[in-house]
């Protein structure tokens, strides 16, 4: 099934570019297939999640797990030359179980190519850029000494279709689902002489605990917080970015593509977009003085849209896009990628609330 | 930290079983959509899920026999699986011999020259790791196989055992398989033979012919298992065909005669 015939390309092209557009399984053009999503499939890592886009015999599915470990900010600086306050790495496996019909040569390169997609489209998010007040991000642990550095792997078990998105849900989920571990600042502080107290003897413990990192200058070393909660989640889950990729036709788009109408259309263009909440303050006092009879309001966040930052873009595949054309896809690729983002929110933001009270 | 100890007073393992319990086994079979057969199976926390892809014609002309199929196996042990390390590459020493044992002992096992000038490939997606890593994969890939439809002469149950003091264990965790000598003996039940066993680390002779022994029974136990399984697996293909009336037939053929003249029986 992986490989089309050109008439079979073509038909397919076809019936998509048409006045009104058929696809194989009836869905619309802009139709998704059932998407389902869940976290903490990976209990050994530090954050985990799996989609599944589609179902039955038509299914994709993806798993990202995320790992964090403890590196040196001076060494990596040697290394890479860039000094950074957290790090993230992306690996994506392709494996011979989901692409039977690939060569090894195929599968790394299709592997390379998924983990620099990843990458590309996930290393501006806000968790990994300093805060504007401490000029920490969320990865750092001491600042410009000790950082985390973020592994997401991620194993594709197979591929039906739409693996970008699949994969990119699956991230989101990961990383919805983090929990960086808490850990305590030790400074070093010398023997001191008449303040101590008397049982306190010179061979007393000079690595004091400091309870708040941003103020002492003297801080060396951390320590692991000996809680039994996993950690901190990461801050503003909410606007983690979401990806569409938008297949493109010459003169229209569709989302959520099948194998087959991958391999007829195999322009696509990935946009990775991430949405912050506004504040509501506003928009609740004008709702509690309209009148009784009005229907009830949309959520907040599609009525009072939140601001979109368009994270990355990415276009593969063969072909060619008139730059004209650019502007209302994204304009487009911004509605799709809200409507996404709502959806996977509110399903993460139910889950969460459901482990919660089974514990 | 305080050392976990491997058996209490009152002979009680790390997670709370007897010495010779064996872990809660999870068994799916036929859940990957585009594979020919996929089993996932789990021995308590350490989860595999095997897919097999054939007999197909084979990748590259050079690979095939004229006679009989040949068999690849490859195994994926990502690094959020927990194992020791991070995650190992494709020619990593310990991957080729784990991929290389996993494909020696089912070469003997699966019937290829039913399927000359063609290939069967396994590969062995491990998702979590918790000790007795051969073990589970084995027993996975025997599932995975039948799903297929493949051939075989017999099931493969694989099951690890160690020795502390001289008490035996089976199936083991992590944390025993890394204090205690073990080995890993995967028996054929029916015919009561051993097609494969490991040791890595040394044991004394007297006991390890105690421990041999257990390890077959416990591959009759897992056998069990796996059998019902695959019952209930066929009993849903078959409902879901519409045969539903043929399956009963092993048990009372009259009646399936009466009822649909057309059916064979299956």
């Amino acid at each position: 099934m992986f490989s089309i015939s050109k008439s079979e390309q073509s038909y397919i092209a076809t019936s998509l570019s048409s006045e009104k557009p058929l696809r194989a399984d009836g869905r619309d053009l802009l139709e998704y297939r059932p998407i389902h999503v869940e976290c903490g499939v990976a209990p050994l890592a530090n954050g985990s999640g799996r989609a599944i886009v589609g179902v039955g015999d038509d299914t994709t599915e993806v798993l990202v797990a995320g790992k964090l470990e403890v590196e040196d900010t001076e060494e990596e600086l040697q290394e890479s030359g860039e000094a950074t306050n957290g790090r993230l790495t992306c690996y994506v496996s392709c494996t011979s179980a989901a692409y039977p019909y690939h060569t090894n040569n195929q599968l790394e390169d299709l592997s390379s190519d998924l983990s620099s997609t990843l990458f590309q489209l996930l290393s501006s998010s806000a968790f990994l850029l300093p805060d504007t007040a401490s000029n920490n991000s969320q990865l750092s642990i001491i600042p410009q000494r000790k950082h985390w550095h973020l592994t997401l792997e991620a194993v594709i078990i197979c591929d039906s279709g739409n693996v970008v998105d699949a994969l990119f849900i699956a991230a989101r989920a990961a990383l919805w689902d983090l929990r960086i571990p808490k850990t305590r600042s030790l400074e070093y502080r010398g023997p001191q002489t008449q303040t101590m107290d008397i049982d306190q003897g010179p061979g007393h413990d000079a690595f004091k605990t400091v309870a708040d990192k941003k103020e002492s200058t003297h801080v060396i070393d951390f320590e692991l917080e000996d809680n039994w909660d996993d950690g901190v989640p990461l801050e503003d889950r909410e606007a983690l970015p979401v990806c569409v990729t938008l297949n493109l036709l010459p003169s229209k788009h569709f989302l959520d593509a099948s194998l087959q109408e991958e391999r007829s259309a195999p322009l696509k263009l990935h946009l990775a977009f991430s949405f912050t909440s506004s504040a509501l303050s506003s928009s609740k006092a004008q709702e509690m003085t309209g009148p009784m009879t009005r229907p009830p309001p949309p959520p907040d966040s599609i009525r009072n849209p939140p601001n979109a930052v368009l994270q990355g873009m990415r276009l593969s595949g063969s072909g060619d896009l008139p730059i004209g054309y650019i502007r209302s896809l994204l304009k487009d690729g911004e509605s799709y990628a809200r409507s996404l983002a709502y959806a996977l929110n509110s399903k993460l933001r139910e889950d969460d609330r459901k482990r919660a009270s089974e514990l | 930290m305080s050392r976990q100890e491997i058996l209490s007073a009152h002979n009680y393992r790390s997670d709370g079983r007897r010495p010779k319990e064996l872990r809660d086994l999870v068994i799916s079979l036929g859940s990957h959509p585009h594979a020919t057969g996929s089993a996932y199976l789990s021995h308590g926390l350490t989860s595999v899920l095997v897919t097999v892809h054939g007999p197909r014609e084979a990748k590259s002309r050079s690979n095939t026999q004229h006679d009989r199929a040949v068999l690849s196996v490859g195994v994926d042990l990502p690094a959020f699986s927990g194992g020791t390390g991070g995650r190992r590459g494709k020619s990593d020493k310990r991957t080729l011999e784990f991929t290389s044992t996993v494909k020696s002992t089912f070469e003997p096992i699966i019937q290829t020259h039913l399927y000359p000038r063609s290939q069967i490939d396994i590969f062995i997606q491990v998702l979590q790791q918790d000790g007795a890593l051969l073990q589970a994969a084995i027993n996975a890939t025997t599932l995975a196989l039948i799903d297929a439809g493949v051939a075989m002469s017999d099931y493969v149950c694989a099951i690890t055992c160690a020795l502390h003091d001289t008490i035996s264990l089976l199936d083991l965790t992590n944390l025993e398989e890394n204090d205690l000598p073990n080995l890993t003996a995967a028996v054929l039940p029916r015919s009561s033979k051993i097609t494969l066993l490991t040791l890595e680390t040394r044991i004394h002779l007297d006991r390890f012919e105690e421990m041999f022994k257990l390890a077959g029974e416990a591959g009759k136990v897992i056998h069990g298992e796996m059998l019902n399984a695959v019952h209930t697996r066929t009993d849903a293909l078959v409902k879901s065909m519409g045969a539903d009336s043929g399956a009963q037939s092993g048990r009372s053929a009259d009646k399936q005669v009466m009822i649909d003249a057309d059916m064979d029986d299956i």
